[in-house]
């Protein structure tokens, strides 16, 4: 498929997604009513649903699904490695843990939201530190480190859960599958995927050209380690910024990328506003579903992004020569 | 101002080898021509190289002017791939330096040295999730003028590559379904449409059947007749004594000797170099070396 109509596509759904996602809920608005009220025209209670609930919760589902996509492809790209996705380098493990500690601790909302960004900070800073050598010729250490810290902080997270009381279980549990109800830092977040998707689409050629070998990319005028270090950060940063949203929502930053490459799309110039349109408009999708299949009652998102995304992804790979 | 032991390499830099494909550094050759004409070429000063903590090299000068084809023999491990590496910039020397055009490499931005100096590597491709033409496309990265992908002009070079090789059908193939040798033909067409002035080439020949083989020497054997220069490391000894013209023997202790394949393509020497008992065939005044059995 040509990139441009791909695009185009993708486009369309994002719309549809999004539009989707104001229209569904306890008080279904019809499409004319969403549109009412976003020209400001509509009746009371539904302008303060559609600003006041739908459209931050919306927005926010979309603006995360495009963080851990780019993500992502940023740490694919990074790693050379088909399974890395966002919390693959230990990332939301600190971020959990810091979360968890919190709740159990019975700190309020803000405080949960501080230890899981400080857990992150902590996570990303000594992985680094530990696994990053300039010059490597494999990136393994890194990849190594990231996935070992992660483990452990898998290891504490059982630990914490098993410490606590029936309720904050509950809590726990919703904060490990990805809960879009509180977003944090939404404008931030928005302006992070903006600014690094226009990053990573201005160097798309030297993404490529480091996804043909590190050796290679060094002898074709890239300098490797920094280009290293930034991916490392810009991924980091991507995946805090969507851990503050959403908690650790799996499955959309390391798929996306693939589903994207499997419809025949690889050239990082493509693969990045691509993926982000598809991780954001399969995020919103997914979550629309998480709170209106069972409502009243809100399942987490991370269950229908897995339920949703596991049956495509397996067609395609099938499909493929 | 023209290097009396070596006129003709000279003419040809003035000449036609340059315009051909580099312009942007035809001022810099130029300039340095004129005011040196020795150092158009890759020079090593006492290098000294370590990997591991083994010493592969100590104390080369070595001088690889334009228009030279060099062969690099010795036995697996010993440092042939690191020598290559270092003589690239790829990797830091122990002591000594490697020039390029008399200025040390590390002296260079990364990117003009991309443009002057193109390396294959062993298969290195691994994660590479495009078509064999955005696979070869990337070696025109040093080159590329615009910000987002590539010229027509670059396309146009890659295609040329390509056909170079016979891969021209393969444009659309996603590369990670290509056989090992189509693999490395594709990875002889990205280092060709780097389109360097000296290139450093690994097993250049790895996986290649026959005619594949061939058609990659004459390719290379054009590079070096346009007055660019070749440095590949070769097992097959019989492409030393048709294509080489210099020789080097990498000995796995360390030692390194070097000049001209008439001079060093010997029995005695080539025994000495694999540690085992070879036989010398001669077919229609074409020498290459067998294991005797």
């Amino acid at each position: 498929m040509s990139p441009r109509i791909f695009f185009s596509a993708l486009l369309f759904v994002a719309v549809l997604s999004l539009a989707l996602g104001l229209m569904s809920g306890a008080l279904p608005l019809a499409a004319g009513d969403v549109w009412r009220a976003l020209i400001g025209q509509g009746d009371e209670v539904a302008t303060e649903v559609l600003w006041q609930l739908r459209m931050p919760r919306v927005l926010a589902a979309f603006i995360c699904g495009g963080l851990l996509a780019l993500s992502g492809v940023l740490l694919q790209a990074l790693l050379r490695n088909p399974l890395a996705d966002p919390y693959i380098l230990g990332i939301s493990g600190g971020a959990a843990v810091g979360a968890l500690s919190a709740m159990l601790l019975g700190a309020g909302l803000a405080w949960v939201q501080f230890s899981s960004l400080t857990g992150a900070m902590l996570a990303i800073v000594a992985v680094f530190g530990l696994g990053f050598r300039q010059g490597e010729r494999n990136i393994y250490r890194l990849l190594l480190t990231g996935v070992v810290l992660s483990a452990g902080c898998g290891a504490v997270i059982s630990l914490l859960l098993t410490l606590a009381s029936g309720e904050q279980v509950k809590g726990m549990l919703f904060w490990l599958m990805g809960d879009l109800s509180h977003p944090q830092g939404l404008p931030l977040a928005g302006l992070i995927l903006l600014v690094v998707g226009a990053g990573g689409v201005i160097f798309s050629s030297g993404l490529d050209v480091l996804a043909g070998g590190l050796d290679r990319a060094a002898s074709l005028g890239i300098a490797v380690a920094r280009w290293q270090i930034a991916l490392y950060f810009a991924a980091a940063v991507l995946t805090v910024a969507a851990l503050q949203l959403g908690g650790s929502i799996g499955f959309v930053g390391l798929m996306i990328p693939h589903a994207v490459r499997l419809l025949g799309v690889s050239a990082h110039r493509w693969l990045i506003p691509l993926s982000i349109l598809l991780g954001g408009s399969f995020l919103v999708l997914a979550d629309t579903l998480a709170r209106t299949a069972w409502a009243p009652l809100q399942l987490p998102v991370g269950v229908f992004t897995a339920l949703l995304g596991v049956p495509v992804l397996l067609w395609l790979l099938s499909k493929r020569r | 101002m023209i290097n009396p032991d070596n006129p003709s390499s000279r003419e040809q830099l003035g000449s036609d080898s340059i315009n051909l494909h580099a312009p942007i550094c035809l001022s810099l050759q130029k300039k340095l021509i004129e005011s040196d004409p020795i150092c158009f070429c890759l020079t090593t000063q006492n290098l000294s190289i370590a990997i591991g903590g083994k010493v592969i090299c100590r104390d080369l000068n070595l001088t690889i002017q334009a228009g030279e084809c060099w062969g690099v023999l010795g036995q697996n491990g010993a440092g042939k791939t690191t020598l290559l590496r270092t003589l690239a910039g790829l990797h830091a020397p122990q002591s000594g330096t490697v020039s390029w055009h008399g200025a040390p490499l590390p002296t260079y931005a990364r990117r003009d040295l991309a443009k002057n100096i193109g390396v294959l590597l062993q298969s290195e491709s691994g994660e590479f999730w495009g078509n064999v033409l955005e696979y070869v496309l990337l070696g025109r990265f040093p080159h590329r003028t615009t910000l987002f992908g590539y010229s027509a002009e670059d396309k146009a070079i890659a295609q040329q590559a390509l056909a170079a090789v016979e891969l021209s059908e393969f444009i659309e193939r996603p590369l990670n379904t290509l056989s090992g040798g189509e693999r490395q033909r594709a990875s002889i067409a990205q280092t060709l449409a780097q389109q360097a002035q000296c290139y450093l080439l690994d097993e250049p020949l790895q996986h290649l059947d026959l005619r594949h083989q061939a058609q990659a020497m004459r390719v290379f054997g054009q590079i070096q007749q346009q007055g660019r220069s070749v440095l590949m490391v070769l097992h097959d000894t019989l492409w030393v004594q048709r294509s080489c013209d210099h020789l080097l023997l990498h000995f796995a202790d360390g030692q390194v000797l070097h000049g001209a394949v008439s001079d060093l393509f010997t029995l005695e020497n080539l025994e000495a170099l694999y540690q085992c008992r070879l036989r010398e065939l001669v077919v229609e005044g074409e020498r290459c070396f067998v294991p005797s059995v």
